[in-house]
C-alpha cells in the first residue's frame, strides 16, 4: 500500500472544497486548501504537497497565477486543474502554464483519487474534454505555418489522443493498439509539452477563431 | 464622443481658435512686411533702418509666436501679452519715435495683438491690447511734425476700431466656446443615458432568462425530491444549457452546426433515458444532409446504449475534419456478440448503417460481452 498523495485543494468555492474534502479525505492527504490566488501561493509554499488540485477559475488571475506564483520556488509541485468550465481557451492556457492535467469536476471520487495519483507519479492526465481540446488546438495550426515539429501531433500521438477522448483508459488503449501502458503515457506526456513549448502565437490564433465562432 | 479633445485636454474648440490667431498673425505681419517695403521703395523721409529693423522685429515675433503656439497653453501667460503688445506697440510708434518717420506702415499687425489677447484672457485681455495699442497711437502724434489733422482722425479711428474690435471679439469667442461646451455636455450626458440603458436592458435579459431557466429548475427539483434519478437528470439538463448560455452559444437545438447538433441529441437522449453522456467535438461544419444523417444515426446509437448497455455513462466524440465527419459512441456496458446478436438488434444496427450508406457513408459496431460497446460512424464531407 502506497503512502496516501499529500494534496493542496484551491478552489472559490466553499461548498465545492467541502464536498471535495469529504469524498476522498479517506485516501489522499489534504494538507490545506485555499480559496484565492494569494493564500493559495502561500498555503503551497507552506506545506509542499505533492499535487495541487487547482481551479482553473479563481478571482484575482485565476489558477494561471497560482502556478506562476508558485512553480520557480517549489519547482516539484505538480498541478491538476479542475474546472466546471468548458471554455478550451482557459483550460489550454492552464495547461500551457505548468499543469498536469485537467479533469472535469462531474468526475468521480475514485477517479479523481486515480488522477491525483497519476500526477503524483509525473504522469499527465487527459480527461476526454481535455483530449478533445488538444485535438481541436492542434488541428487549427494551419500546416504551412508549422515551424517545427513541436507544432504538430504525430499520427500515434493523435490516435492515442482520440482514444482518451472517446473514453477510454490508458489500460484500454494501450490493449487496443498493442502498446504498453507506459508507452500510452510517454505519448500523453509528449502531447502536453509540445502543447506548452508550441509557438504561441499559432495557439492564440487558434484562441481567437474560437471566440469569433 | 468628444471628437474634440485631444491628449493634452485641450478641448477642440480652443484648438481651433488658436489657428485663427496664428494665421491672423501669420497674415498681419506679411501684410506689414509688404507696406514696409513700399515705403522703403516710395518715401524719401523713411529711414531705411529703422523700417527695416521694424519688418524684421515683425516677422521674426510672428514666427516666434507660431513657434510657441503649437503648445496649447504657450501664449497664454500675461508676461507673453505683455511682449507682445510691446511688439505691436513698436511697429505703431517706433519708427515714428525714434526717426520721426511721418508714414506708417503697420498695417494689419497691431491687430492681430487685440486678436491673440482677447483668444488668451478673453474681455479683459482685448480691452488691455485696445487700450495699450491706443495709447501708442495717440502717444505717436506727439512726435510727428508738421500739420498733425490727417494722423489725428486717422489715430482715433484707429482707436475705436480696437476697442470695438476687442469687444466684438470676445463676444464671439464666449458664444462659439458656450455652445461647444453645450455640445459637448449633450453628447456625454446621452452617451451615458445609452450605456446605462444597455446595462439595465441586460440586467433585465439575465433576470428573465435565471426566471426560466434556473428557478424554474430549482423549483422542480425542490418537488421531485423523492426521486434521485430524475433530479440529476433535472440538473445535467439545467447545467448544460446554463452553459451554452453562459459562453453565449445559441440554445442546443437550435441547429445549423454539426457540434450544435451532435450536443443536442445528446441533451434529448439523456432526458429521456436517464442516462449521463459525455460529448466531446473537434472541429465543427454547418449542418448539412450528410452530416444530418450522422447525427441522426449517433442518435439510435446512443439510444442503444441507453437502452441495452445496463451503465449509466455513454461517451460521445464527435470529430469534423476537412473530408469527413466521425461519430464514436461509446459505452462500458455488458456489451454482445456482434455475430450471434437477436433480429431486433440487427435491425437497429443496420437502421444506423443504411441511413449512413445513402449518405456515402459507414458504421463498424466493435463489441464483446462484458467489453462494452463502441459504433464507429462516418460520413464523407463534400466539398463545400
Amino acid at each position: 500500500m502506497r503512502a496516501r498523495t499529500k494534496v493542496f485543494l484551491v478552489d472559490d468555492h466553499t461548498l465545492f472544497r467541502a464536498g471535495i474534502r469529504s469524498e476522498i479525505a479517506d485516501r489522499v492527504w489534504i494538507c490545506g486548501e485555499a480559496a484565492d490566488v494569494a493564500s493559495a501561493v502561500e498555503g503551497i509554499r507552506a506545506s509542499r504537497p505533492e499535487v495541487v488540485l487547482l481551479d482553473v477559475h479563481l478571482p484575482d488571475g485565476g489558477g494561471r497565477a497560482v502556478i506562476d506564483g508558485v512553480r520557480d520556488a517549489e519547482p516539484g509541485v505538480r498541478f491538476l486543474a479542475l474546472s466546471a468550465s468548458d471554455a478550451a481557451e482557459d483550460v489550454i492556457d492552464i495547461i500551457r502554464a505548468g499543469a498536469r492535467g485537467y479533469v472535469t469536476k462531474t468526475l468521480s471520487a475514485d477517479e479523481l483519487v486515480d488522477a491525483v495519483r497519476r500526477v503524483a507519479d509525473g504522469d499527465a492526465v487527459f480527461s476526454p474534454k481535455l483530449a478533445g481540446f488538444v485535438l481541436d488546438a492542434f488541428a487549427a495550426i494551419p500546416v504551412v505555418q508549422v515551424d517545427s515539429e513541436l507544432a504538430q501531433l504525430t499520427a500515434r500521438e493523435r490516435e492515442v489522443l482520440q482514444h482518451v477522448a472517446r473514453g477510454y483508459t490508458y489500460r484500454e488503449i494501450s490493449e487496443r493498439l498493442f502498446i504498453s501502458t507506459k508507452t500510452v503515457e510517454t505519448h500523453v506526456s509528449a502531447v502536453l509539452r509540445k502543447l506548452q513549448l508550441t509557438n504561441r502565437h499559432q495557439l492564440s490564433r487558434w484562441a481567437a477563431e474560437r471566440n469569433i465562432t | 464622443m468628444t471628437d474634440s479633445a485631444d491628449p493634452s485636454g485641450e478641448p477642440g474648440i480652443e484648438r481651433a481658435l488658436r489657428r485663427v490667431v496664428l494665421g491672423f498673425r501669420v497674415v498681419g505681419a506679411t501684410w506689414l512686411a509688404l507696406l514696409g517695403a513700399v515705403v522703403l521703395a516710395t518715401t524719401e523721409s523713411a529711414d531705411p533702418a529703422v523700417t527695416l529693423a521694424t519688418v524684421v522685429l515683425a516677422a521674426g515675433w510672428a514666427a516666434a509666436t507660431v513657434a510657441r503656439g503649437a503648445q496649447p497653453g504657450g501664449l497664454r501667460s500675461w508676461w507673453w501679452l505683455a511682449a507682445d503688445l510691446a511688439v505691436a506697440s513698436w511697429t505703431i510708434a517706433g519708427p515714428t519715435v525714434v526717426a520721426g518717420q511721418r508714414t506708417t506702415f503697420f498695417g494689419g499687425f497691431p491687430f492681430t495683438a487685440v486678436v491673440l489677447a482677447v483668444w488668451a484672457r478673453g474681455l479683459t485681455g482685448g480691452l488691455i491690447a485696445a487700450g495699450a495699442l491706443s495709447a501708442a497711437t495717440l502717444g505717436r502724434l506727439g512726435f510727428v511734425d508738421g500739420d498733425a489733422t490727417v494722423p489725428v482722425s486717422q489715430a482715433v479711428e484707429n482707436v475705436v476700431f480696437y476697442v470695438v474690435a476687442a469687444a466684438v471679439l470676445a463676444w464671439t469667442a464666449d458664444v462659439l466656446r458656450r455652445n461647444d461646451r453645450l455640445r459637448r455636455e449633450a453628447e456625454s450626458a446621452l452617451a451615458q443615458e445609452r450605456a446605462e440603458r444597455i446595462r439595465s436592458q441586460e440586467r433585465a435579459e439575465t433576470a428573465a432568462h435565471l426566471h426560466d431557466s434556473v428557478l424554474q429548475t430549482l423549483a422542480l427539483i425542490q418537488r421531485r425530491t423523492g426521486d434521485p434519478a430524475e433530479v440529476t437528470v433535472l440538473a445535467r439538463r439545467q447545467e448544460r444549457e446554463l452553459r451554452t448560455w453562459l459562453t453565449g452559444g445559441a440554445p442546443a437545438g437550435d441547429g445549423g452546426s454539426f457540434a450544435a447538433a451532435v450536443a443536442s441529441a445528446a441533451e434529448e437522449v439523456e432526458r429521456l433515458h436517464g442516462v449521463r453522456v459525455e460529448v466531446v467535438t473537434v472541429g465543427d461544419a454547418p449542418l448539412d444532409e450528410g452530416l444530418a444523417a450522422l447525427v441522426a444515426a449517433a442518435r439510435e446509437a446512443l439510444v442503444n446504449a441507453a437502452r441495452h448497455s445496463r451503465v449509466d455513462r455513454v461517451a460521445v466524440y464527435a470529430e469534423t475534419s476537412e473530408d469527413a465527419a466521425t461519430v464514436f459512441v461509446r459505452d462500458r456496458g455488458v456489451g454482445f456478440d456482434p455475430v450471434a446478436v437477436d433480429g431486433d438488434r440487427r435491425g437497429i444496427a443496420e437502421s444506423i448503417t443504411g441511413r449512413l450508406r445513402r449518405r456515402g457513408g459507414h458504421a463498424r459496431v466493435t463489441s464483446a460481452p462484458g467489453a462494452g460497446t463502441e459504433v464507429e460512424m462516418t460520413v464523407a464531407r463534400r466539398a463545400p
